[in-house]
């Protein structure tokens, strides 16, 4: 056994932790190493120390003042178990408040909401007098149509387009 | 009419006293077992526990923080951590082992916290000299010697770093084999040599300079 193996299991021998065959290597390096025969009985004196220290046993009356805690204890929980509820209840109510604004919004009439006047071109289809459109649709329906051949052969202007198409000019 | 009757006593006296009627009190509740009744909310079990570890856990708390109030309060922080927890221990670790974690931890947060204090806090007196009250005549030498020693220890130890102090505590006072010391310190079986050995000669020379 080498010093450097004898002091690294110092501690467990001298505790009386190591297996018999490596104890007895120990205690012949102790026989024959006086360094490492100091350590050792360097070893067994701090052993010593520590067995001097006193027990001071058990503090007395634990279970009294850990029982007296045990029953304060459930007043502090139940404030904490109602902590949630008011945070749950004021989180509702903030959401229903939002709620209530957003929809109240929503049900504001337009006049309320628009505060400059709409050029006419926005006017959408959807706010035209519907019996006016199927009157005009109607109107449309007994004009004949302007494709036609024999209504372009008796417009005015497709007589003179004609003539200029003829003598070479541009055309329309 | 048989049942109300068994409610009634079950709300009286709770299900661990029951269980302890239905077993007999010869019966042994491992600690695993009586951590399931804490749970449960069985005060009688925790009261059982306490009784099976407030000795070691005080001794454990004196020697890392120093003052008996101190581990005393120390002790039955780590008892009521036990209840409140019980239910969400994973029984993985012994239960011992958890009980000292938890120790370990109120010790390093109660040092934490009186960093500023004078180190002459640490060494309590009052226990050391209970050694010699009521000792015989012929032993009055011996017991002097021995609390010298001691006083000379209990101030090194003071000087020593928590984590210093907290392996040397587990090993030497406490007796714990290296499994259990790592379980509770959560260091590897290499890192856990090293510092012991580390430890011990920092104590060493600590012991010498006093000397």
């Amino acid at each position: 056994m080498k010093c450097r193996d004898f002091d690294e299991n110092l501690m467990d021998w001298v505790a009386g932790k190591l297996p018999e065959p490596l104890a007895a290597a120990m205690s012949e390096h102790s026989r024959v190493c006086a360094s490492c025969a100091r350590l050792e009985a360097e070893e067994r004196g701090l052993r010593l120390r520590w067995q001097s220290l006193p027990d001071p046993g058990a503090p007395p009356d634990l279970w009294l003042r850990l029982s007296a805690r045990l029953e304060q204890k459930p007043a502090r929980r139940w404030r904490f178990a109602l902590r949630p509820v008011w945070m749950t209840g004021a989180t509702l109510a903030a959401a229903a408040s939002l709620t209530l604004v957003v929809w109240l919004r929503l049900q504001a009439p337009p006049t309320a909401r628009v505060d400059a006047p709409r050029p006419a071109v926005q006017q959408t289809a959807a706010s035209v007098d519907e019996g006016r459109v199927v009157q005009m649709i109607s109107d449309m329906q007994s004009l004949p149509d302007p494709d036609r051949d024999d209504v372009l052969a008796g417009s005015e202007h497709y007589r003179k387009d004609m003539r200029i198409l003829l003598a070479g000019g541009p055309g329309r | 009419m048989q049942t109300s009757a068994v409610m009634e006593l079950n709300n009286r006296v709770g299900a661990f006293e029951l269980d302890s009627m239905a077993r007999g009190h010869e019966q042994v509740y491992s600690d695993e077992d009586l951590l399931r009744y804490c749970a449960r909310g069985e005060t009688s079990a925790l009261e059982e526990l306490t009784r099976r570890y407030q000795a070691p856990l005080y001794r454990f708390l004196m020697r890392m923080m120093g003052s008996a109030d101190d581990a005393e309060e120390a002790v039955l922080d780590v008892f009521m951590r036990v209840w409140q927890n019980a239910g969400r221990f994973q029984f993985r670790a012994r239960v011992a082992t958890w009980l000292y974690r938890i120790a370990v931890n109120i010790a390093r947060d109660a040092h934490s916290r009186r960093k500023s204090r004078p180190q002459e806090a640490w060494i309590e007196e009052r226990q050391l000299e209970t050694l010699a009250v009521g000792s015989a005549e012929e032993e009055a030498l011996h017991l002097l010697e021995r609390e010298d020693q001691a006083r000379r220890l209990q101030r090194a130890l003071a000087r020593l770093h928590p984590n210093d102090r907290l392996l040397l505590v587990l090993y030497y006072l406490e007796d714990r084999n290296y499994e259990e010391i790592q379980a509770i310190t959560e260091l590897s079986y290499t890192v856990l040599k090293t510092r012991l050995a580390r430890a011990r000669r920092r104590l060493r020379d600590i012991l010498e300079a006093d000397h």
